[in-house]
């Protein structure tokens, strides 16, 4: 990870800490469930993108979580999550 | 204090099948993976033996044999059941847990792989009259009662409440950092990773077979640090009965399968629970699935029918 991703992803965390506070009041209202923390980054894009797919964000494109915050990996994935 | 960065150079993978859906289960210290997995396949045979739809001789079985009569369950089913009823209080009833016989007139009344895929005979019509609201818990005595004729599906929730607790229950004894998958829901406990949990978010659009990359929808590897991971689904269980499509995913103002514009949507939560929570009611709410999961303020990614992606909430674009 180079400086520009290591500042991103820090930028990135602490607006994963500021969601963990918006994100526990929803979630007691969504479910009245005590709860952790949570924080998400990318780590690549996968392949088989469909032909008529696109991806839209409705996030603020001047916050530092949607586009600034992405930090680029090539592991592969060590679990799957597709539906249940 | 020290702050130990786990890391998945030595860590250890056990996969195998429970509750109708693939588990997958991940121990940072390799040396503690079947111990985990003994503790894993504990937590899930008691789950199963308490909530099971299926099995005559489950606890929600003989609930529904009482017809009506309070009957003495075991503080795990009345824990989930409390965790249901949680849910459906906190979705305004759109994950409802009384839907069981209205699920099984619509064909899905056994293990999903032994569902006929495509059965002529038209459904049996049942109306849902009542809602969760009409079952009486008492978490003190361990009792439950539950009106004449309705049955119980603890589906909704059970499955991410069960990751979550054998996650931690694994965490408790082996220590290092946990993931437990099931199905699309995933549960992490312990100590964090340096780059987190890759987990590939997988859609599948309709009719695609889940062994073929091929005929996959668009996919996408995430790292998640903490919490929980859940993806919710209308194509991963689906069957034709009297020559309708249905799906699992149920909308209690209706009795039938949600009409949604979104086949797949993963959510990221602080625990397993929360995420499918959002992610199922996102989708049970259609074309306002987004704007609740906005609301819920948990980053997630929805694919429509089309496999058009869409985050809210600062899900990482790819």
């Amino acid at each position: 990870m180079n400086d520009r991703d290591r500042a991103a992803a820090l930028s990135w965390r602490a607006r994963g800490r500021r969601q963990l506070v918006t994100g526990t009041v929803a979630l007691s209202v969504l479910s009245g469930l005590a709860v952790g923390g949570v924080a998400v980054m990318a780590s690549g894009e996968g392949a088989a993108a469909s032909a008529t797919s696109g991806t839209q964000s409705t996030d603020d494109p001047t916050s530092s979580g949607s586009s600034g915050s992405v930090t680029q990996s090539h592991r592969s994935g060590v679990a799957r999550s597709s539906g249940s | 204090m020290t702050v130990s960065v786990q890391s998945l150079e030595r860590a250890a993978t056990w996969d195998g099948r429970a509750l109708g859906v693939d588990v997958r289960l991940v121990v940072t210290d390799a040396g503690t993976i079947d111990t985990a997995r003994d503790i894993l396949l504990r937590e899930l045979d008691e789950l199963d033996r308490a909530c099971s739809r299926f099995r005559p001789d489950s606890e929600i079985a003989t609930i529904d044999r009482a017809q009506g009569r309070r009957v003495l369950i075991s503080p795990l089913l009345t824990e989930a059941i409390g965790v249901a009823l949680d849910a459906a209080r906190g979705t305004a009833g759109d994950l409802d847990p009384t839907l069981g016989q209205v699920m099984s007139s619509l064909g899905y009344d056994r293990d999903f792989a032994a569902v006929p895929v495509d059965d002529p005979a038209a459904p049996v019509v049942v109306r849902h009259r009542v809602n969760w609201t009409a079952v009486e818990l008492n978490p003190a005595a361990c009792t439950v009662r539950v009106p004449a004729g309705v049955h119980l599906d603890l589906g909704a929730t059970a499955k991410a409440w069960a990751a979550d607790r054998a996650a931690a229950r694994i965490r408790d004894v082996v220590g290092g950092s946990v993931l437990v998958g099931l199905g699309g829901d995933i549960a992490l406990a312990g100590e964090s990773l340096a780059e987190g949990w890759p987990i590939q978010v997988q859609d599948r659009p309709d009719g695609s077979d889940p062994g073929d990359a091929d005929t996959a929808g668009p996919t996408q590897t995430v790292a998640v640090h903490t919490g929980g991971l859940a993806t919710s689904s209308t194509t991963a269980r689906r069957w034709r009965r009297g020559g309708e499509t249905m799906h699992h995913l149920l909308d209690p103002r209706t009795g039938a399968p949600a009409v949604t514009p979104w086949r797949t949507v993963s959510v990221a939560a602080p625990t397993c629970l929360a995420a499918n929570i959002a992610s199922t009611t996102a989708i049970i709410r259609g074309v306002m699935g987004q704007k609740s999961l906005q609301d819920s303020g948990f980053a997630g990614r929805l694919v429509d029918h089309g496999g058009r992606v869409t985050t809210v909430n600062g899900w990482p674009m790819p």
